[in-house]
């Protein structure tokens, strides 16, 4: 279990991206390129509770 | 556009008449829906209670005047939360389950046996909610005016909270839910349509959004062009949104509403799906006004401006339904959540008792908008510029209660009344809260008053 809390807490510090603060471009299509990567944080984020709910959450009976 | 909406009401009704029918008079039945949701309608509950009118309207407002950072904070933040459904959803659902609980106030009252503790929960949650719902008539009101101008926007939010009124009452918690899914499903697909035909009208979404950073190239980064987003705004409402999110009233009693832990998964899984792409659409709206040169006095209105100018005249009808569904799916699972909570704490599982609670609060809606009370002053406006915050500090004595065996009720009644306090505080006399909301700053107190009166009367009162 702590190997998934960890992944949970990667994934959270990696939303607080102050590296990509004051930055506008490139524009990918057409949204920023931070924007991308906050939406494809948000996919991973998906996929991550998806493995979570097959792999690590014991139904009770 | 008349008959669209009509006929959305009709389906609203038609919806609750099959609830009522297919509703029993006992307690669990008519407030839970028999702790029966499936995975789908589970999902699409939470989803569009969630979702509020704010969702739908205010966020392409936010979008126009700070950026697309808002896409940020809302997603991210939104998306977390689903985690909750696992730290809190599922211990909820099953000690709910196995006791027979009805409320939140049930739960944390009734694992430390503290009837007063019980009533503090119900009477914050109560305090904080039905603002909240007075405030969601009002904007019922402004939606129904832009379909019928001559109108008077109160006869608008009267017939509004009418019919959502009406169903609650025919069938309860499985009218809240099913009509959830349907207004869900009109709510992304009104929106995604709206995304569609403005980016075709605009000449495409590459070019709307090269106009607009042509104007204003701000919009396009953080902090954006006021400089709102900081990276403490940023952090404090991934925080906000993850702790608060879950004790609304109307989210925690969906807990005990799953059918099996397989709904609360599959709601997990697919929370953070929907979320990456629908709050995607009404912020670029939002930041592609700029683009087209149009002078937009009042922000909230600015997707509705973009739509009506930019969208054939039947998707323009159809997002003014979806906006109309954003705001009464969330309207008519707070009027249930407060009637089932202020039913059940003070007077016993009675769902005559629930009936009459909530006509009584729809009553009060409505008077709040007949007499013209503003939501942004008074006591009124304090609650509902707080309500996040004050919703928050209920979380330390919720994971408490749920996880830590040296919680004890003094702890949670401390770490309440203090974070309340520091709510009010901040709100008459602001303090200094180094860059972060005020909520963080409650919060924190809030955890750290739990520890110490826990363990301080650890032994004693347990």
């Amino acid at each position: 279990m702590k190997k998934w809390w960890a992944l949970f807490i990667i994934l959270f510090i990696f939303s607080i991206d102050f590296w990509n603060w004051n930055k506008s471009e490139p524009i990918i299509l057409f949204m920023p390129y931070w924007m991308w990567y906050i939406f494809v944080l948000t996919i991973s984020l998906s996929i991550a509770f998806a493995l979570f709910a097959k792999y690590a959450w014991r139904e009770e009976k | 556009m008349i008959w669209l909406l009509l006929l959305y009401f009709l389906i609203l009704l038609l919806i609750g008449i099959y609830a009522h029918k297919k509703t029993k008079a006992m307690p669990e039945d008519y407030f839970l829906a028999n702790r029966r949701f499936g995975p789908l309608i589970l999902f699409f509950t939470l989803a569009a209670t969630n979702f509020s009118a704010f969702t739908f309207l205010g966020f392409a407002g936010k979008a126009y005047t700070d950026g697309l950072g808002q896409y940020g904070i809302m997603a991210l933040g939104t998306s977390f939360m689903a985690i909750m459904f696992y730290i809190l959803g599922r211990k909820i659902w099953k000690i709910g389950r196995e006791k027979g609980y009805i409320t939140p106030g049930e739960l944390i009252g009734g694992h430390y046996n503290s009837r007063g503790l019980q009533l503090l929960f119900a009477l914050i949650m109560s305090l904080f909610t039905i603002p909240y719902l007075a405030i969601q008539a009002i904007g019922a009101g402004y939606i129904l005016q832009i379909i019928f101008p001559s109108l008077s926007m109160k006869i608008g939010a009267v017939a509004v909270m009418a019919i959502i009124c009406l169903y609650v009452l025919s069938g309860g918690m499985k009218a809240s839910g099913w009509t959830d899914v349907f207004q869900g499903m009109i709510m992304i697909a009104a929106m995604i349509l709206a995304f569609f035909f403005i980016a075709i009208s605009l000449g495409g979404a590459e070019k709307a959004t090269q106009s607009a950073f042509e104007v204003n190239a701000s919009l396009f980064s953080r902090p954006g062009p006021n400089g709102y987003f900081s990276v403490e705004i940023w952090l404090s409402f991934l925080i906000l949104w993850i702790f608060c999110d879950p004790m609304f009233p109307q989210i925690f009693t969906r807990f005990y509403t799953a059918k099996s832990e397989k709904s609360l998964k599959a709601a997990m899984v697919l929370y953070p799906l929907l979320i990456s792409f629908f709050f995607l659409f009404p912020v670029l709206i939002g930041v592609w006004a700029h683009g087209t040169g149009m002078e937009i006095n009042n922000p909230d209105s600015v997707l509705l401006v973009m739509v009506e100018n930019y969208t054939p005249h039947f998707i323009f009808s159809f997002v003014i339904v979806g906006a109309l569904a954003a705001l009464m799916s969330t309207a008519d699972s707070q009027l249930l959540s407060i009637s089932t909570i202020l039913t059940c704490d003070l007077f016993g599982k009675k769902v005559r008792y629930s009936k009459i609670i909530t006509i009584l609060l729809t009553i009060f809606s409505i008077i709040f908008v007949i007499f013209g009370y503003s939501p942004k002053t008074g006591i009124m406006g304090t609650l509902v510029k707080t309500t996040f915050s004050g919703l928050v500090v209920l979380f330390p004595a919720t994971i408490a209660t749920l996880y830590w065996k040296k919680a004890t009720k003094w702890g949670c009644i401390a770490s309440i009344i203090g974070g309340e306090t520091v709510v009010f505080f901040h709100a008459f006399f602001p303090f200094k809260t180094f860059g972060f909301l005020p909520a963080i700053v409650a919060l924190l107190v809030s955890f750290i008053l739990l520890f110490i009166f826990s363990i301080a009367t650890y032994g004693r009162s347990n």
